[in-house]
């Protein structure tokens, strides 16, 4: 896509190192509530590298959020049994890989399947792992495990630089794959996934490649979060979540570099203060604001505005 | 000259396909001379659009087998047929809607290059296929916009697209006006001359398969049933009743 592509990116990482600055002189419980926010940005964006791009609708994706979050506390109270522990980085990024491997296990039989077919069964692996940890012992079955002093102590600001920093690893993933054969090759694949294969596309291949990456960065992201709350549980893999980050790239433009930030602000944002003003109501209120949004901005926010810019010959990404 | 050059391009060998109970492909043979323009023609559901998918590695026949220059096709799937160097056109034309018509081209472009070539020669070129597609004006338009007859031509280009060796048209003038089936002739014979390229072309439009084609090869009910130029094919007594039915009286 000829445009301003450059600029959608330094657009995103710049609004990275605003909150950034300003999660850091913030008092904690902002900071926290920024923490929240790039998590599901996180989260939306992992999402928008996979089934932004391929069109695979994936509702389980939360699971690997959630493997992420047990990969975290599961090593810690090992290693800590064995009298070790780990810097917090290598935690997290042991989190990222295990999701990932997971994914590409998982992927060889389900992305046989297409369409719906595909969706139901993202669905059923979500529950089945859940289901799984809740019965079984040594998981800590619907307690959860606790982490407290098993891994370096616990502080907000830099838990939210590192998050900060998965958060600027994955805007730049996806500006990449946007720019190179894997972006075409998804994006032929999302369109027509037939054609795309005669076009010479590996569609196969392809599409775990970006089940994948996509695993590994809510991998990362459920890292972080168990060391901030020193704990994980099953709650973690509500299927809730998985809709927030598809309310979040839908309303940001799906398939795009900047959607999945504008779409986890607002969502975030306009969630949290519609929570607070109809505690009761606020799923509904939202529920329908949705739907309006998908029957006129199909394309979401930066679909709207390129309608606008396209007449300046300019397009957002 | 070079297209002297008569082995063979593509054998198709005793191939039977079922589906069910129904043999859509009845021990078809074909074989496709390097350079040539083969002409497939045959009633509804006589298995040309079946054949091409069977080439295109899209099914597998339960006999025979696929050569394309000597080697074995038969059960690669479609993008490493693809990357062999066969490129084909949809009948129902098929673009990536939401892509720009470059992108629609550039996705064959960098995908035909095992290796992933330099994306700024591939793009190169892709827009040298747009100017003799005809599509130039359209580069940056997505590909949803285009009109029946652009978005033919924007399936050859996206095949061209592929550096391909060996061509697959189906339908490509279907629904076209006499004028455009005109354009759409000349840039056929066009491609051929830049390319060099061997083709199979499926086409009930008969004032253009009778033009174009070297040999034809007719196909009824999953059988080959007549193979020749096209005059004799014209001529030939079966092939007037698969497609009119008996006369009276015989």
């Amino acid at each position: 896509m000829r445009g301003i592509g450059f600029n959608s990116l330094t657009m995103s990482l710049g609004f990275l190192i605003l909150i950034g600055i300003y999660g850091m002189v913030a008092d904690t419980a902002t900071t926290s509530y920024l923490h929240a926010m790039v998590e599901l940005m996180i989260l939306a964006y992992s999402l928008n590298l996979f089934t932004g791009l391929s069109g695979y609708a994936n509702f389980g994706h939360v699971v690997f959020y959630g493997l992420g979050a047990y990969t975290v506390s599961v090593s810690a109270v090992g290693l800590s049994s064995m009298g070790m522990s780990l810097p917090t980085p290598v935690y997290v990024l042991g989190a990222g890989v295990f999701a990932a491997i997971f994914a590409l296990v998982i992927g060889f039989p389900i992305l046989r399947l297409r369409g719906d077919y595909f969706a139901i069964a993202t669905l059923g692996i979500n529950e089945a792992v859940r289901v799984t940890i809740c019965n079984t012992k040594e998981l800590g079955e619907g307690r959860g495990i606790y982490i407290l002093g098993l891994v370096p102590s616990y502080d907000i600001k830099m838990l939210y630089i590192q998050l900060l920093l998965v958060a600027f690893a994955v805007v730049v993933t996806t500006h990449i794959v946007l720019k190179t054969k894997l972006g075409y090759g998804l994006r032929a694949i999302r369109a027509d996934e037939d054609v795309a294969e005669i076009m010479g596309v590996n569609t196969s291949k392809y599409k775990i490649m970006a089940y994948a990456l996509g695993a590994f960065f809510a991998g990362l992201a459920g890292g972080v979060v168990t060391l901030q709350f020193a704990c994980s549980f099953p709650e973690y893999l509500f299927i809730g979540r998985s809709v927030d980050m598809f309310s979040a790239i839908i309303i940001g433009g799906i398939g795009t570099l900047l959607g999945p930030l504008i779409g986890s602000v607002i969502f975030w944002i306009v969630k949290d203060a519609l929570l607070i003003q109809f505690p009761y109501f606020h799923l509904i209120i939202f529920g329908v604001a949705l739907i309006v949004l998908i029957l006129f901005f199909p394309r979401g926010i930066v679909g709207l505005a390129n309608r606008v810019l396209a007449k300046r010959g300019k397009v957002l990404e | 000259m070079s297209r002297m050059n008569r082995e063979s391009m593509l054998v198709v060998d005793n191939v039977t396909k079922r589906f069910g109970g129904l043999r859509a492909l009845n021990k078809v043979n074909v074989e496709v001379k390097r350079g040539e323009i083969l002409g497939l023609i045959g009633p509804n559901g006589s298995g040309k659009t079946t054949l091409f998918n069977v080439i295109m590695g899209f099914y597998h026949p339960e006999e025979g087998r696929v050569l394309l220059q000597g080697e074995d096709i038969t059960d690669l799937k479609p993008h490493q047929i693809a990357r062999r160097g066969v490129g084909r056109t949809f009948q129902i034309v098929r673009p990536f809607g939401d892509m720009t018509v470059l992108e629609n081209i550039l996705v064959s472009g960098l995908f035909s290059v095992p290796r992933g070539g330099e994306h700024r020669k591939i793009e190169d070129r892709c827009h040298e296929i747009l100017k003799i597609t005809n599509l130039t004006e359209r580069i940056n338009d997505p590909a949803d916009e285009l009109s029946i007859a652009e978005k033919r031509r924007l399936e050859i280009a996206r095949a061209l697209a592929l550096d391909p060796q060996l061509l697959l048209l189906d339908e490509t003038m279907a629904g076209l006006t006499h004028a455009e089936v005109d354009q759409a002739l000349q840039m056929i014979s066009g491609i051929r001359k830049e390319f060099g390229l061997t083709m199979i072309v499926v086409e009930h439009v008969m004032r253009a398969i009778m033009s174009i084609s070297d040999r034809i090869v007719v196909l009824s009910e999953g059988r080959k049933i007549a193979e020749g130029t096209p005059k004799e094919v014209s001529e030939n007594e079966q092939v007037l009743t698969a497609y009119l039915g008996h006369r009276k009286g015989s």
